[in-house]
């Protein structure tokens, strides 16, 4: 029994080692996280924690990602170029949608891409445009509070007094 | 009776016919011209994307520091039809409002926010003979409530009704309506406030050329999903509010019947006799009372003179 122990106290560091420098490869070539925590909104709401495994479970990669998990793409406009790219290094959505867009005032600006992702989402409408509009068609949680909720700043924005926190949404 | 019709005649006629129409025709193409503005930015409202959260309308609130409203902005039940299907409109307590509409053969709601337009000839501003009104070269339609009088000729003249008059201070005249931020972010080159709250991106805050460009692009690559035509680009000689749609614009409240046009070229031969009739005309009539009446007033001297000789 001792010595069982001696080979598990001595391989457990070993093994854990192995299994962060290399990772169980997921579906598309990269491990998945289980969940995402989104707090870019956590003045008006608490983070909302999206389980990124249930997601998983359901859909492709691609159905979410675009182009950027390597196995291939679901979306008619990015298929004309996308159609076999790699797996991209990092694909989380801020990589490609900024936090904060504003349509440039001055044309002087060079666009470094003309053609294509000209009209693209800034992060905040890239999330929502993607998750609404798929729990929309796939009948997910479409009310805003069913994923945010408020902070008392966010609360009282709204103009929400506490005996009408029942009512919302 | 009847007349001669001689060679001379019909040239005389067909002639003064030609002339007529080429300056009638001459003067309406010069009263299409629209002043441009050419750093006036915008904002592409796309109907598609609008979910009808009335995040801009609590962002607006708390921008403008206006009154805390009656519901709550998670409140839907606002969106339920008034009395004979009327809609909500901006006021005194909200300068934007979020409406909901139901066109047909469409299996979701369609929601359409309203607030100024911004035009790019605002008839508010033509109309308002105090110049309360300015037209800022950022695209904004701002005003000066010290200066109004409170005579709410810009609420009429508005061909989207959305100047207001606060009745709760007819003493203390104020007309209220959206400024586009101005004064605490579009001066500074920042996105109005409803634009930074809307989750969806059914707001986009840039330059009207470049949102014009964005707007023919949306229509072109997804033209199944948009009607084929921006609202807003030419409407009332043209606002700097642009919008997208999925259905007919008619059917989601817009008035469609809106010449493109600016509303001052059926106005301003008008407009332009007012402060010629508030000045000279005046004058004018006192002369005319003072001539009129000199004589009566010397006999009437006459009279008081008389006994004084004696």
């Amino acid at each position: 029994m001792k010595a069982l122990w001696k080979i598990v106290k001595v391989f457990f560091p070993v093994i854990m080692i192995c299994y962060c420098v290399f990772p169980v490869k997921g579906m598309c070539g990269q491990e998945p996280p289980e969940s995402v925590v989104l707090s870019y909104l956590h003045k008006l709401y608490k983070p909302v924690h999206f389980d990124h495994q249930v997601h998983t479970e359901m859909y492709d990669c691609c159905s979410c990602h675009h182009h950027t998990t390597g196995d291939g793409t679901a979306k008619a406009g990015c298929k004309k170029c996308h159609s076999d790219s790699a797996a991209l290094e990092n694909v989380s959505c801020s990589s490609c949608h900024q936090f904060k867009k504003t349509v440039e005032i001055t044309q002087s600006v060079p666009v470094a891409d003309p053609l294509y992702h000209i009209d693209k989402p800034d992060l905040k409408g890239a999330l929502h445009l993607q998750c609404l509009g798929c729990h929309q068609t796939e009948d997910g949680p479409t009310g805003c509070q069913e994923c945010h909720e408020f902070t008392p700043a966010g609360r009282t924005r709204f103009a929400l007094k506490n005996e009408e926190l029942q009512r919302r949404d | 009776m009847f007349t001669k019709t001689s060679r001379r005649t019909v040239l005389k006629s067909g002639l003064t016919g030609a002339l007529a129409t080429l300056f009638m025709r001459a003067k309406s193409a010069e009263s299409h011209s629209i002043k441009k503005y050419p750093d006036s930015s915008g904002v592409l409202v796309d109907l598609t994307r609008c979910v009808g959260c009335r995040s801009c309308e609590a962002a607006c609130n708390a921008e403008q520091n206006l009154p805390e409203p009656e519901l709550p902005f998670t409140d839907k039940s606002v969106f339920d039809e008034g009395e004979h299907g009327q809609k909500r409109r901006t006021d005194e307590t909200r300068y934007t409002v979020v409406n909901r509409y139901e066109p047909e053969g469409l299996d979701h709601p369609l929601f359409r926010k309203v607030q100024c337009n911004h035009c790019q000839e605002p008839a508010c501003l033509s109309s308002c003979f105090v110049n309360a009104y300015t037209k800022t070269p950022e695209g904004a339609v701002i005003y000066d409530p010290d200066i109004c009088v409170g005579c709410r000729t810009c609420m009429i003249a508005c061909p989207f009704y959305i100047p207001t008059f606060k009745y709760s201070s007819a003493f203390h005249p104020r007309i209220l309506k959206c400024i586009f931020c101005y004064d605490t972010r579009l001066k500074y080159g920042r996105e109005p406030a409803c634009v930074e709250a809307c989750p969806q991106d059914a707001l986009l805050f840039g330059s009207r050329d470049t949102l014009i460009k964005i707007g023919r692009r949306r229509i072109e690559e997804k033209g199944d999903r948009y009607v084929d035509h921006i609202y807003g680009e030419y409407e009332a000689g043209g606002t700097s509010w642009l919008y997208l749609s999925s259905v007919p614009f008619e059917e989601v409240g817009f008035n469609t019947d809106i010449s493109d046009e600016p509303i001052l070229d059926s106005v301003k031969n008008f407009l332009g006799i007012v402060p010629m009739v508030l000045t000279i005309w005046p004058a004018l009539f006192t002369g005319f009372h003072l001539l009129a009446t000199r004589k009566e007033k010397g006999v009437e001297d006459q009279n008081i003179h008389v006994p004084e000789d004696k």
